[in-house]
């Protein structure tokens, strides 16, 4: 079973909404790379957006990652869909993908996850083709059928995915509600439709059931699971690696994983140390609850939704959220609740948990009523699309447009200005500092900064050391 | 699964016309903070929780058991049986719950009948109006004193069968035991707990309904631990299958070792389309004085765990396991631990597969060691385990393997004899020791003796106990200080001066 560490991409973004650095992510390179996992996560269109909101290279962190671990097999996720709203940008076209995906492999890249949000394999198939081509290992998500389908569909469904003929198939549960009973059911009508390609699975903990089913994938002998270190794992994240490798050798049923558990553990306490350094609160299990069922939020953003519903005082109408989100999805057409729209979703709702419904609309479900990224499995709310108007669908920029657009662009700046929306020519460039914690003092200093909302005014001296803090700006 | 399970509902609903209704017992605090404080609780710090558990409106509260008993007397020394009649007068309007543990008391052997009689007595006399009697043997006879008695005093009943997952442990097993307790005793419920939180979830599906087809219209509770993170699941799926009661701990003090917490349950009951009449609000206060106290204390709060099939595999685990740990240890075998846990599988399944609950845990574990130590299994046997194969305990549901049972009554001890004597009364002789005294001081110093007894404190009430008034709280503070005080305070125009001395 191939074993996908997902902790710089998936893992951070669910745990720590995205503050991990590239810089970080170096620093942990080596100790990761000790794991001997099959393959590194090292960015996905989440993180290329997060690094050029911090101003940094999106591809200096997998050149720099590359360079401190050079054996390591690493991966990038693209979506089709890259979320970010800005106009001509809604889809990445084929022969955009194309070009991200040479930068990707240039940069080090060797394995590539290839999700289109929307059902279908039309747009990634070409991508596919494309990823292989160029000898990249091309991995095809399949979303997880929300609702019990039959064995005939779900046969129909792999072999449609089957057909753009990816490497590998990842079956992929964001939500984390898929349980240890419905993968045992599913498994042989997916394989049917997927003939010789290998199965992977991702799924999540929102509903405490990820660890219980990333072993039953293990049992069921599926060919590739992604997991994360522990300070990263678990909640709205994937199951944790360490556990999963200790639950393998519990049940004895660990032969067929590499990874070994004691650089895991190690890997596991330095990515701890940068969350105690940083007050950054590690992943832990969530309570089981049913919302997830209904929401179907993905990870992250199910971790943004219970923080803004505990931060309003609304912790208790989690149910009230579900059902609000599983409306708005109606409404727009019932997308898969995947990026973009499960964070337009998600945000929509909670807006009508404090004003009426649809008082206003965010921009997020305007675009997804106005389909702009493609079409819905379902028919829209005409009332809705009504007010927000509807509008032609843009078609996706070529690279040829771009470079006419933007003609002092190099081609890795036209494929980072699709994923970010970020403007070519403002886009971040160079190299990143190397991340240290340097001294005992500086990292005793960057801890009480990051924990000044804990005091009002503190001094510490010690020989050779005087610091002061008083919060309030001084 | 939340399709499937409301489809469920809803065709109970449309079968029976109307919406079940899932009764909550509050377990905060008895199971909760046995759970994740070792039962420090004290019981002023209980008080105003109760009054909130009360105003949510819970249909009943498990008050005390004997770890409480325990707790209360060696640890905390306060007065259990006070605790019981504070938590009474604060909660005037809720069933108060009182666990009996079969005929063993607190201790490793049964007890005489009148002494447990007189703790149903005593528990009833100082406000307990329900009783949940377990024996781990799932021996409804060493429950007959107890059950007797408390119906003697209009008091209501649950038997409690816990999960053992054991081969011979059947739902036809347990739908017959419940069967039983309610046609000999007629008692008002039957409970079924999973102390390990490791009963598998397709289980439920069959076992409720075979219990609950076999208690007629008595009520089927449910208790279970969330070690494994999907106790939550457990009790929804128990709900859906026919439980009509659940044990719940309130939020935070939920979760982990301890059972699910009651808001998220309401919640999800209500979610799935079950009546659940309790105030959240009201439970949330609750939590938030549970919270600030567990501050206060240095004490944990519930956390959901992470799922670990380890919790599946090694039956002998937690507060067991550190114990035998530490006897190899002294006895300078510890690095045979692998061993002797393997011997304590094999010894557990010729014993007849005991529920793991004390003292059944430490018994095999004796004879585990045993046969370690000497090499020929079962040539030397402890007591213990002579006195179990031959009904000391009361007779054993699954029969010990014959081969064993001739060796262990072949090789125990020869001045054990063959069929257990008639235990004699104890009150009695209590009463003429103590002549003055009344029965709850009876009943304490038979249990913890006169020491314990008379060391006991006083039990502070709810107004000087508080989390969340600050003045109160900081003159309760300077209150206790042993050396005199003296402080003033100001905050803007108002102003606290203290003169101790």
């Amino acid at each position: 079973m191939r074993i996908t560490d997902v902790s710089l991409t998936d893992g951070q973004s669910a745990t720590w909404g995205g503050a991990m650095t590239g810089s970080m992510s170096t620093w942990m390179a080596p100790h990761m790379a000790r794991t001997a996992v099959d393959s590194i996560e090292i960015t996905s269109v989440p993180v290329m957006q997060q690094d050029v909101a911090r101003g940094h290279d999106p591809w200096e962190r997998i050149r720099s990652f590359a360079e401190a671990a050079p054996n390591t097999r690493l991966r990038a996720s693209l979506s089709l869909i890259p979320g970010h709203g800005e106009h001509g940008c809604d889809v990445i076209g084929p022969d955009v993908a194309e070009a991200w995906l040479e930068q990707a492999k240039s940069a080090g890249i060797l394995e590539v996850l290839i999700t289109d949000p929307l059902p279908g394999t039309d747009r990634s198939a070409p991508v596919v083709a494309a990823a292989k081509a160029m000898g990249l290992h091309a991995i095809l998500v399949l979303p997880l059928p929300e609702v019990q389908v039959e064995d005939a569909a779900l046969i129909a469904l792999a072999s449609g995915f089957a057909n753009a003929a990816p490497d590998r198939v990842q079956l992929r549960d964001e939500a984390g509600v898929l349980t240890d009973e419905r993968l045992a059911r599913l498994i042989a009508p997916l394989r049917a439709g997927l003939g010789c390609i290998p199965l992977d699975l991702h799924t999540r903990c929102q509903t405490s059931y990820g660890p219980l089913v990333a072993l039953e994938a293990a049992r069921l002998g599926l060919d590739g699971l992604d997991l994360a270190l522990a300070p990263v794992a678990n909640g709205g994240s994937v199951p944790a690696l360490g556990r999963f490798l200790k639950s393998l050798a519990t049940l004895g049923i660990g032969d067929h994983v590499a990874a070994d558990f004691t650089s895991v553990t190690d890997a596991s306490n330095r990515l701890a140390e940068l969350a105690d350094f940083h007050d950054w609160e590690i992943g832990r299990p969530w309570a089981f609850g049913l919302a997830p069922y209904r929401h179907n939020l993905p990870g992250d953003v199910a971790a943004q939704a219970m923080a803004a519903l505990t931060k309003a005082g609304l912790s208790r109408r989690i149910n009230d959220l579900a059902e609000e989100c599983a409306a708005i999805r109606r409404d727009i057409g019932g997308p898969p609740m995947l990026a973009p729209f499960a964070g337009a979703v998600a945000a929509q709702a909670l807006r009508h948990l404090h004003e009426a419904r649809y008082a206003t609309i965010a921009r997020g479900i305007r675009l997804a009523l106005q389909q702009v990224a493609g079409e819905m499995p379902g028919p829209v709310d005409s009332g809705l699309l009504a007010r927000v108007g509807a509008v032609r669908r843009p078609v996706p920029s070529t690279m040829t447009e771009l470079r006419k657009t933007h003609p002092n662009a190099a081609d890795a700046d036209l494929v980072a200005s699709q994923i970010t929306g970020c403007l070519p020519a403002a886009l971040p460039k160079g190299r990143f500092e190397p991340y240290a914690q340097d001294s005992p003092e500086d990292a005793l200093a960057a801890g009480l900064a990051a924990r000044a909302a804990g005091f009002a005014d503190l001094r510490v001296t010690a020989p050779g050391v005087d610091l002061a803090f008083r919060t309030g700006g001084e | 699964m939340l399709d499937q399970l409301r489809a469920q509902v809803a065709a109970e609903f449309a079968r029976t016309g109307k919406r079940r209704r899932i009764k909550l017992i509050d377990d905060t605090l008895r199971d909760g903070q046995q759970c994740l404080w070792a039962t420090r609780m004290r019981t002023e710090q209980m008080l105003p929780v109760a009054q909130l558990i009360e105003a949510a409106g819970v249909d009943s509260i498990m008050a005390i058991a004997l770890v409480q008993y325990d707790a209360s007397m060696l640890f905390l020394n306060q007065n259990p049986l006070e605790r019981l009649r504070l938590l009474a007068r604060h909660m005037p309007k809720t069933e108060l719950r009182a666990a009996v543990r079969g005929n063993l008391m607190r201790g490793f052997f049964p007890v005489a009948d009148d002494i447990t009689e007189l703790f149903v007595e005593r528990n009833f006399a100082n406000g307990a109006r329900r009783f949940t009697l377990f024996d781990a043997l799932l021996n409804n006879e060493n429950l007959a004193p107890g059950i007797n008695r408390a119906k003697a005093l209009g008091a209501k009943t649950s038997v409690m069968l816990v999960f053992n997952d054991a081969p011979a442990y059947t739902d036809e097993i347990y739908a017959e035991k419940a069967r039983e307790a309610v046609e000999d005793f007629g008692v008002d419920a039957i409970a079924f707990g999973d102390s390990a939180g490791v009963l598998p979830i397709d289980r439920i599906r069959t076992l409720v309904p075979a219990m609950k087809s076999a208690i007629g219209d008595r009520e089927l509770e449910f208790t279970t631990h969330c070690m494994t993170g999907l106790g939550p699941v457990q009790y929804l799926e128990a709900a859906v299958h026919g439980v009509d009661v659940i044990y719940c701990s309130i939020d935070p003090m939920a979760n982990g070792p301890a059972p699910a917490a009651m808001q998220d349950m309401v919640r999800d009951l209500r979610y799935l389309g079950f009546e659940v009449d309790v105030d959240i609000d009201k439970l949330d206060k609750a939590g938030d004085i549970l919270r600030a106290m567990a501050e206060q204390e240095g004490q944990p709060l519930g956390e959901p765990a992470e799922y670990d099939p380890a919790l599946f595999v090694n039956r002998y685990a937690g507060g067991a396991l550190a114990n035998l740990r530490m006897q190899l240890q002294a006895a300078g075998i510890a690095d045979r631990l692998p061993e002797v846990l393997d011997e304590i599988g094999r010894v557990r399944v010729e014993l007849g597969s005991p529920i793991m609950a004390t003292p059944y845990p430490a018994i095999i574990a004796g004879q585990a060691v045993m046969n370690v130590l000497h090499g020929e299994r079962y040539r030397v046997v402890p007591d213990e385990v002579k006195k179990y194969v031959l009904g000391y305990f009361g007779a054993l549901p699954i029969p010990v393997d014959p081969d064993v049972a001739d060796k262990v009554i072949g090789n125990g001890s020869q001045k054990i004899a063959l069929t257990p004597p008639p235990m004699e009364p104890v009150v009695p002789a209590l009463r003429a020791r103590y002549p003055y005294a009344d029965d709850d001081e009876l009943l304490l110093r038979q249990m913890y003796g006169d020491e314990k007894f008379e060391g006991l404190g006083p039990t502070g009430t709810a107004t000087e106990f508080s989390v969340t008034h600050p003045i109160v709280d900081l003159v309760s503070a300077l209150g206790r200080n042993r050396s005199p005080v003296r402080a003033s305070f100001w905050l803007g125009d108002s102003s606290v001066r203290v003169n101790g001395g």
